[in-house]
């Protein structure tokens, strides 16, 4: 039980995907525009992270080593489509904002990684855990980045606006901010750190 | 080496197996939601630019919807839906139009467009009352959230001369006069196709 | 005119010469084109070039401080860094957006990569860019000179880019008008004469090179007359090219930057000729009517590249 809450919990804080990893970074820069965008992207990965994760775990000793990757890219490919389809069925709109990103999420490194760095390694469970932590930190780390980003970049807040006097900087709500804000929180959580330290 | 190619195959196969059976499972199952939606989406687009009519008659030209006749109840004819599109800065920017016989325009909705934030996507601002500090604390309820304004100043004006009776976006000449000229293009040449016909 | 003060690769002789000596003297080359300015679009300049000046040396000294640094903000690097950044803003836009646009030129282009002599992008140039993405409203808005009022004026460059006007003549102006300011643009860019006149001192004191600024203008130039007009080959107008925009401003007081463009004279050259010939592409079929900001950023980028490329080599030595 305390292996399975470690494996969940580093997902979340100590090697969070994107603040520490740093991998998944082509979806992180192009959907946390909007709060509600990060959401719906974290959760659509995170569920496809923990079905993967889980199946991949199941065949790991099935599987052999040469066609491995094939195999994997197969596997997140079925939940991807699955994910896109749901979503165009129960919410087309968030569907619509989250564009070509949805399959994409088929190369998302995160999902790969994981594949290839733990779940192909453990068994079933610690695999769910792993996946589970992973996919919540992405979220987490996208919905920081995008609550930054759509009140200063775009004057709202989960599709509110703020204050209307407020005059948003549109930049953040571009790529070249969302770089800007990333590398910011980077350097704010490395400070921290060794403030701890 | 014979038999190793052989178990690569078999279990590639598998596997694909696997995942498109589990596939056409989902598939079947969301199919017909996803071509609703579609539908709906259609739908409510006309609906949204032509609130009093009650159903849409596709009038067709060359194999393609050339615009919507607008129909009440008993079937008479209110006016016409139509998409009208042209180049923006940046983008092609397509609109749904709603107009009246006599061509007065009843309202405009953009589809879609990719123009420069904060510039030429104003196209689409809208301006709501309540902040989001409002929703929180309850002082307000999420109202319907109001239409943009540079598409309200389309309303309740004849097709001919939109360009002096529409203001254009400060910054955003070229966005807003794509609008404006393209409803009034697609608007003159279906009057014109209609007057012929008569 | 002999050069009197040359940059080049060690070994190097020792002169009495100081970072706040130069900076203090671009200053002061820069000073005319802002009196001009306060004359061009009354009071509204003066405010914009105090705030963004107050919040660059402000936000330098702040960070200094707070890293525990040697506070050196009377070197004249920040006051000139917060003073060109207002050169490029419309004189009536918000006082705010010209901090903002300084703060960010300080603290993200020039002290987050290690303060003086590290950042890779001009930091006035990189606070321009910054706002004109994101505040572009503001940035785009001109205002008409000599009528202090903020009657708003499109720039000549845009007006030809959006097809409004295909020359000098259809823009009501004449290449005096040009020359002296009397156009719509930044505050700190519209007036040449001004501009020349601090370059010159600048030339004359030996602090910039003349390898850059020529090579950069003669390069629109040439570029514009033969490229600039729709109607053909040779058929554009290289003199409205050159006295438009912020090609004099960039050319003689940003390209040249010591921390950001190449220490070579060959260097320097290859640094002018390619920010010409982006300027002229961005102008001619760009997104933007103005290119002369992107192109020296770009290749600030580019400048270590440079130098390296056109490093003398060592006698009997490969590469």
């Amino acid at each position: 039980m305390k292996r399975l809450w470690h494996e969940f919990i580093k997902g979340i804080f100590s090697e969070n995907p994107i603040f520490f990893i740093v991998l998944g970074l082509c979806p992180t820069l192009a959907v946390s525009t909007s709060v509600n965008n990060a959401v719906g992207m974290g959760l659509a990965a995170t569920f496809v992270l923990v079905c993967s994760n889980v199946i991949i775990s199941a065949i790991r000793r099935l599987v052999p080593d040469k066609i491995r990757i094939p195999c994997y890219i197969v596997v997140i490919a079925a939940f991807v489509v699955i994910v896109e389809m749901v979503m165009k069925a129960y919410a087309p709109a968030l569907n619509r904002a989250l564009g070509v990103y949805v399959p994409l999420i088929v190369v998302n490194c995160i999902i790969l990684g994981r594949a290839e760095a733990f779940a192909s390694k453990n068994p079933v469970l610690p695999s769910l855990a792993d996946g589970l932590g992973m996919g919540l930190g992405f979220t987490l780390a996208l919905l920081i980045i995008s609550a930054i980003r759509e009140t200063l970049g775009n004057g709202t807040l989960a599709g509110l606006s703020i204050s209307h006097r407020f005059e948003p900087a549109l930049v953040l709500s571009l790529a070249p901010g969302a770089l800007l804000i990333l590398g910011l929180l980077m350097g704010v959580i490395k400070w921290a750190r060794s403030l701890r330290s | 080496m014979q038999n190793n190619f052989v178990r690569y195959a078999a279990t590639l196969a598998i596997i694909c197996l696997a995942a498109s059976g589990l596939l056409s499972v989902v598939y079947n199952v969301t199919q017909p939601k996803i071509a609703a939606q579609a539908k709906m989406e259609e739908e409510s687009a006309l609906q949204d630019v032509y609130p009093g009519a009650a159903r849409f008659e596709p009038v067709e030209d060359k194999g393609s919807v050339f615009y919507y006749k607008a129909l009440n109840t008993s079937g008479d004819l209110l006016g016409y839906a139509f998409k009208a599109e042209k180049k923006g800065y940046s983008s092609t920017i397509v609109t749904m139009v709603g107009m009246d016989t006599k061509g007065i325009i009843q309202r405009i909705k953009i589809l879609s467009q990719n123009e420069t934030p904060g510039l030429g996507s104003r196209i689409e601002e809208v301006r709501q009352k309540e902040t989001f500090w409002d929703v929180v604390l309850r002082k307000a309820n999420i109202s319907q959230k109001p239409r943009p304004w540079f598409q309200t100043q389309f309303e309740s004006k004849s097709y001919k001369g939109l360009e002096r009776n529409v203001e254009t976006i400060t910054g955003a000449t070229i966005s807003s006069l794509a609008v404006i000229v393209s409803v009034e293009e697609k608007a003159g040449k279906i009057m014109e196709s209609v007057q012929d016909g008569r | 005119m002999a050069d009197k003060f040359f940059v080049a690769h060690a070994p190097h002789m020792r002169k009495n010469e100081s970072i706040a000596g130069i900076m203090w003297r671009v200053n002061l080359a820069l000073i005319p084109s802002g009196l001009v300015a306060l004359f061009i679009f009354g009071p509204s300049a003066l405010w914009v070039v105090l705030s963004s000046v107050l919040a660059a040396a402000g936000t330098e000294a702040l960070i200094q401080k707070a890293r525990g640094q040697k506070v050196t903000v009377c070197d004249g690097s920040a006051f000139m860094t917060g003073l060109l950044l207002a050169y490029n803003l419309p004189a009536h836009c918000p006082l705010w957006v010209a901090a903002v646009g300084s703060i960010f030129a300080i603290a993200i282009a020039k002290q987050a990569f290690g303060g003086l002599g590290r950042n890779i992008f001009n930091p006035a140039l990189a606070g321009r860019a910054f706002l004109m993405a994101a505040w572009p409203k503001y940035m785009t808005t001109f205002t008409k000179p000599f009528v202090y009022d903020a009657v708003t004026q499109a720039t000549p460059l845009s007006l030809i880019k959006e097809g409004k006007a295909s020359g000098v003549v259809d823009l009501g102006l004449s290449y005096w008008d040009l020359l002296i300011g009397n156009r719509g643009g930044a505050l700190g860019e519209v007036c040449i004469l001004a501009l020349l006149l601090g370059g010159v001192y600048l030339l004359y004191k030996g602090i910039i090179s003349w390898h850059t600024p020529v090579s950069y203008v003669a390069t629109v130039a040439v570029f514009m007359w033969a490229f600039g007009s729709p109607d053909g080959f040779g058929r554009g107008d290289a003199l409205f090219q050159v006295l438009s925009g912020g090609l004099v401003l960039g050319a003689f007081f940003m390209a040249t930057d010591y921390v950001t463009s190449p220490v070579t004279k060959k260097g320097q050259v290859i640094f002018g000729v390619c920010c010409g010939l982006l300027t002229g592409v961005i102008r001619r079929w760009g997104g933007y009517p103005e290119g002369v900001c992107y192109s020296i950023l770009i290749m600030n980028a580019a400048a270590p590249l440079i130098d390296r490329f056109v490093q003398k080599r060592r006698y009997g030595a490969s590469r």
